[in-house]
Order: structure tokens, then sequence, then C-alpha cells
């Protein structure tokens, strides 16, 4: 047995000891994940478990998968991955046959920056918006590897293993996603949701903390691309608009629409027309009285407060029955408008002397332009939901679309249990 | 007074304990580089979906081609123990250097969490303990071996390469499956990888039949039978070829059988069975005439 033979086997034993501490060390080091809350804002978090394939291709880490959802039952998926190699950083499973098509640094409150991206479906226009970044148990965030061309940037990838390995380098990837609705304009809704659902999440994860500092750090993201108006601020930018009275509410104002109703024997259309009337004194609270006729019968009737404030839902009810009075008033959206703007409400619902516990929650979500036969208007569109709460709460969905001046273009509603959409035919505002 | 000498070949005592000495010497510490190299590839091989599982099976193959050699690596070294009777002599020992870079390749493989590095890390191991133990001619004796490690070893890069080929595989069976079933006088609907057919709910047809691992581990299996019999470029290119085609007709197979799971009214259907049968016949015939010349070969 020669010298070099010896040699040979003491160096590769050196190699292959040092290589067993780097594995231990990788596996042992990145296990921190912090604790998910039930609640995060006006997010709801339900444990979702993370399929086998994805795990193994994240290379087994310690990991949470969640669904987070607003009161509009709008959806948010999420990841938190302990970082222990750079196999976390490959993209969940449902990314598989998608390709970056934009990405940008996206500061969040607290200091630091979040990359958000853009995944477009290969060969189609579906469309996922995603936010990610690292954060440590101090609250400071990071994006060493959350960049996806970080995992071809081999000193990006030598510097996490070995602060892995060699330094005290605790961190988890947080991911957020959101499919982005094709009636969503350039994913300025989906931005925003993520955005607001990333910044509500870390400081749940802080428990009412101050976040430390984040370093900037040499981010490497690719600003722009094909999509890039999906990332861009200036769609996403809240607008101020110069009116404060969305819905004309002065006696005679008229709209004629025409209305779908989705049977289980198919669509039926329906006319409508909604008459404002007088003033009508709720609670306490004076309001007006917009009345909806079907087919020339009134079939509903809704009272609305509106001020330089905003404007608000008083009470409702069917042609029959005495109003359901809302306590205090309902905000539906607040002056002036801003696109993004949400108003939650807190409140009862006094039906025949009973009152119920109910929650509510309004949205300006889009700038969009209806066209209909009574023309073209540029209309906010107002999704908005309350929710009757108790053993099993019961949702009351609706979405107005109010252009400036003119009042209700489109609407969209549950008609006993079955979805309906109103078209606006004819107006007349005084 | 006479004297018997050992008989030729065999190993002294002495001999047997400095070869185990020398095994366990370099054996143990390789056998260790190659557990933790196996747990760095372990996701990329064996993961659910995988195109690259036949790589784990790579170094059986380059194992099997080194003992198909084993007659003219024997011969090799015998021949360099008469030329060159001291066994320090260059012609019959080479450096360990490369063997210990390719042994720290991999351990930067491990620290990057790359299984591209740690695989090169390994080739330069294997290369360079060869090297080192029985020096360039041996090396160049195991030039098939260690050609068939670097062709089915180095991974295609998966995101950017293979990825979107993948997804295009995947949604072309799909869509190859849906022209047979109209063939067949069924309406399908296709939505990307979801088939539809009959009013059912839509199959969804999962990434792993996008049918890359079926051809990957084809190619990387023909390549081997290349060396093996160590065909000519032409009739190589030929085996090459059909093996692709053999791996596509598979695959469209997979995703057929797939759908009668759903659909059992298809599978008495003559067209079906057609389809079915013929890449099965096809390829069994052919496996059949393969093995047949091998047995006559032999």
């Amino acid at each position: 047995m020669t010298f070099r033979l010896v040699r040979l086997g003491a160096l590769l034993s050196i190699v292959a000891l040092v290589a067993l501490y780097a594995v231990v060390r990788l596996n042992t080091r990145g296990r921190w994940l912090p604790s998910l809350p039930l609640k995060i804002g006006q997010w709801s978090v339900t444990e979702m478990p993370v399929n086998e394939e994805e795990r193994n291709m994240l290379g087994n880490p310690k990991l949470n998968g969640f669904e987070l959802a607003n009161p509009l039952q709008e959806r948010i998926f999420g990841r938190i991955v302990a970082v222990n190699s750079f196999d976390v950083f490959s993209p969940p499973s449902v990314f598989q046959y998608y390709a970056v098509t934009a990405e940008k640094a996206q500061p969040l409150e607290g200091g630091g920056k979040g990359l958000l991206q853009i995944y477009r479906q290969f060969g189609s226009d579906v469309r996922i918006a995603m936010l990610s970044w690292a954060q440590r148990p101090d609250g400071s965030v990071s994006l060493i590897g959350v960049p996806a061309g970080a995992s071809h940037d081999p000193l990006a990838r030598f510097n996490l293993g070995t602060q892995t390995v060699f330094q005290e380098n605790r961190s988890c990837l947080i991911r957020l996603f959101i499919m982005i609705h094709p009636a969503d304009p350039s994913g300025a809704q989906a931005r925003r949701n993520l955005i607001n659902a990333a910044n509500d999440l870390r400081k749940a994860l802080l428990g009412g903390k101050q976040p430390a500092p984040s370093a900037e750090g040499d981010l490497r993201i690719s600003e722009g691309g094909k999509d890039s108006e999906y990332v861009s601020d200036k769609t996403a930018t809240t607008e101020n608009v110069p009116t404060n009275q969305l819905l004309s509410l002065k006696p005679g104002s008229t709209w004629d629409f025409e209305s779908v109703v989705m049977q289980d024997d198919g669509a039926v259309k329906v006319s409508e027309k909604v008459i404002v009337g007088g003033t009508r004194v709720v609670a306490g609270q004076t309001g007006v009285d917009v009345s909806i006729f079907r087919s020339g019968k009134l079939w509903r009737r809704e009272v609305y407060q509106q001020d330089s404030k905003g404007l608000r839902l008083l009470a409702f009810g069917d042609a029959t029955a005495t109003l359901i009075e809302i306590s205090p008033p309902l905000d539906l959206v607040n002056y002036p408008v801003k696109e993004g703007a949400d108003v939650y409400w807190k409140g009862t619902l006094s039906i025949r002397g009973r009152k119920l516990p109910t929650a509510g929650y309004s949205r300006v979500s889009a700038r969009e332009n209806i066209v209909s036969t009574a023309g073209r208007f540029a209309a906010y569109r107002l999704d908005s939901v309350f929710t009757v709460e108790g053993e099993t709460p019961t949702h009351f969905p609706a979405i107005r679309w109010l252009a400036p001046g003119i009042g209700f273009v489109r609407r969209g509603y549950a008609d006993d249990g079955k979805p309906a959409v109103a078209q606006l035919k004819r107006f007349t505002v005084k | 007074m006479t004297t018997q000498d050992a008989p030729t070949g065999a190993v002294s005592r002495p001999g047997l304990a400095r070869y185990t000495t020398a095994f366990l010497i370099v054996g143990v510490p390789v056998a260790l580089l190659c557990v933790i190299l196996f747990q760095l590839c372990d996701n990329v091989w064996f993961s659910a979906g995988s195109v690259l599982t036949y790589q784990a099976f790579i170094p059986l193959g380059a194992l099997a081609l080194a003992w198909n050699r084993r007659q003219e690596l024997r011969k090799i070294i015998t021949e360099l123990a008469l030329l060159f009777p001291d066994p320090e002599h260059p012609k019959r020992r080479g450096n360990e250097w490369l063997a210990v870079f390719g042994a720290l390749v991999i351990l930067l493989g491990v620290i990057i969490s790359l299984p591209v590095v740690g695989l090169i890390g390994l080739l330069l191991l294997v290369i360079g303990i060869v090297f080192c133990i029985w020096g360039p001619f041996v090396l160049r004796g195991l030039a098939a071996p260690i050609s068939y490690l670097v062709l089915s070893f180095i991974p295609p890069p998966v995101q950017g390469l293979v990825g979107p080929i993948s997804s295009n595989f995947h949604f072309r069976s799909v869509a190859f499956a849906g022209y047979i079933l109209r063939a067949m006088g069924r309406k399908p609907t296709i939505l990307g990888p979801t088939l539809t057919l009959n009013g059912q709910s839509p199959l969804y047809v999962p990434s792993s039949f996008s049918g890359m691992g079926l051809l990957l581990g084809a190619l990387a299996f023909t390549i081997l039978v290349i060396l093996w019999n160590r065909l000519k470029i032409g009739p190589a290119f030929l085996l090459l070829f059909t093996s692709v085609a053999l791996a596509l007709a598979a695959n469209m197979l997979r995703v057929l059988m797939l759908v009668s799971l759903q659909n059992p009214s298809l599978l008495p259907e003559p067209l079906f069975l057609i389809f079915v049968c013929l890449p099965l016949w096809f390829a069994g015939g052919f496996l059949a005439r393969q093995a047949a010349a091998q047995v006559r070969e032999l």
C-alpha cells in the first residue's frame, strides 16, 4: 500500500466528514417556523396540507400550507417554509407550467421589500400573482434566494449554504399567491389583496412587536417583463375622484334595467325599474326611499343615506314585509372615492324586533367601462357583502357598478339564492 | 534444491490484507460521499412526477459497462506491469488531486444544494480515483463507462429547458389522445391537461404523463445498449430513433389507459384495442428480436 493511497484516503475522509457535517447542519438548522394565527387582519386562515410532490420539490423542509379568505371570499394561497437549503426556493408545484412574465421589488409595511411576481401559464392568459419574502424571527425581511433568477446564481446559493452551515441563520420563506381574475384589469385588485395580506401576516407573525430593520441588500431583481403593467404602480395607485355623489338620490330619478336571473331551468329575463322616492326616517336616521319594481310590481325597497362623507344603506326589505333596519347605517363607500378603498362595518339587523349581529364589508374594487344599451359609462365596481352572524352565518353578497353623477349602471346580486345581473337600459337623473 | 513458486494470479495473504486495507481507506470515504450525494439527489430522482428518476440507475449501468470491458482492462494492467515493473511509474499510477477536487465539488454541491454540481463532483471523483490507482491507460480503457456517466448523469437544466418541453409534451400527449378518441367517434373536450368525455367529470392528466421521464430513461437505456454492443454510428442512430418512437408510443398508451379507467366502455372498441396493442406488438417484437440476437451471440 503506497503512501499516495493513504494520503488519498485521508484527504477524501476529511472532505467526506466536512460534507457530513454540512448535511447535518443543513437539516437541523433550518427548522424554524413561526406559528400561524387563526385570523390575520380581515383574512381568516385555513390550514391547507401541501401535497407530497411539492414537499419533495422543496426538499422536504418543515412547512405550512394555508389559505386566506377575506369577507368577499376572495382567496389567497400561502406557504411558510423553513429555509434549510436553496431547494425551498423552488416555486410551488402549481407553477410547474407557468413562467415569470414580470417582477418587481415590493415595499412592505415596517420596512424591507418582498418580491412581487406575475406567473403566466404557457400558452394561455391565466396569470397568478405571487409575493414572497424571507422573514427572520425578529421580523426583518430579506430577499436572499427569493428572486427566481437567484436559484441560478451560484454565489447567492453559496452564501445561503455557508450561512446556514457555519452561522446562525434562521429564516422562513413566506409566499402568498392569488389567481388573477380575468375581470381584474392589470391584476390591480389581486395585487392590493396580496400586499394587504402580506402586511397583515407580517404584523400577525410578530405579535404586535416592531420589526427589526431590514437590510436592502443586492436584490438583483429584473424589474418589468412582458406583463409589466401587472406589477406597475400606475395601475395600483389609488385615484381621488372629484365627485362625492355617486348616486343621484333626488326624487323622481329612475333607472330601467333588464335583469337576467339564472334559474335551475335556464336564464330568465325580467324588466326592473328603480325609482327614487321621498325621504324616510329609519331608527332616527333620515334616508331616501329607493323602490325596485319588477314587471310593474313593487319587488324590493332600499333606504340610502348620502352626504359628503359617503353612501350608506339604512334599511332594506321586500314589498310586503316591514323594512329590515340596519343599525348603525351600513357604510357602502366613503367619499372621496378611492380605488381599492374598503370599509368594515359591525352592527345589527332589526327584523320585527329581533336584533341580529351582522358584519359588513364593502370595497371599491375597480374602475371599469360598462357598456349597455343606455351607453358607455366609466363606473366604480363596489363589491360588498354583509353577513348575519350566528352558528351558520348567512352571507348577502352584492356588486354595484356606480357611475359618478348617474348612479347604478349595473347590479349583480342574489335573487332568492340565484345569481342575477341587471343591465341599465334607460335612466333619468333629476 | 527446488522451490515452488506461488501459482500465477493468486493473491497472497499479505497482498489480500493490503488490498482490503486500501479498499477500506479509500472506499469508506467514497461510500460516505456517495450516500451524501444520494441524499442530495433524492428529491430530484424520486419525487413524484420526476423526469430524472432514471439517473438513479446510471451508476449501475456504468458498472455494467466496466464489467463488460473487464478482459481488456485486465490485459492493459498486465501489459503495463510487464512494460513498467515499478508500480509507482507514472504510466501505472496518477496523482490524487483530481479525486480530491471531485470530493470538494461534491461538498460544494451539498452546500449550494445543487445536485448537478454534486454529480459533476462524482464524475471527477471516479475519474480521479481510477487515474490515481491505475494510471492514464486504464482510465482510457474505461472511456465507455465514463462517457456513459457523462452523457446520462448531467441533468438538463430542469427549470430552463425541461420545464417548457415537458409542459409541451404533456399538453400534446393529451391533445393526441383526443385525436385518437375523435377517430373512435367520441367527442372529447380538451382544455390544457384536462380531458372531458361523454359529459363526465373532467379527467386531469397528471404532469407525470408528459412522457419526458420515459423518453429520457429510454434514451439513457439505449445509450447503454449502444455502448455495450459497441454499435457503429448508423445503427446507433437507428436505435436511438426507435427508442424515442417507442417511448412516445408507450406514453400515449399510458394516457389512453388512464382515459379508459374512467371510461371502461372504451376497452372493447376495436380501434382502441388497435391503438393500445400496436405499440405493444411492435415493442415486444423489437425486444424479442434483440434478445434472440443476444442469445445467438452467446
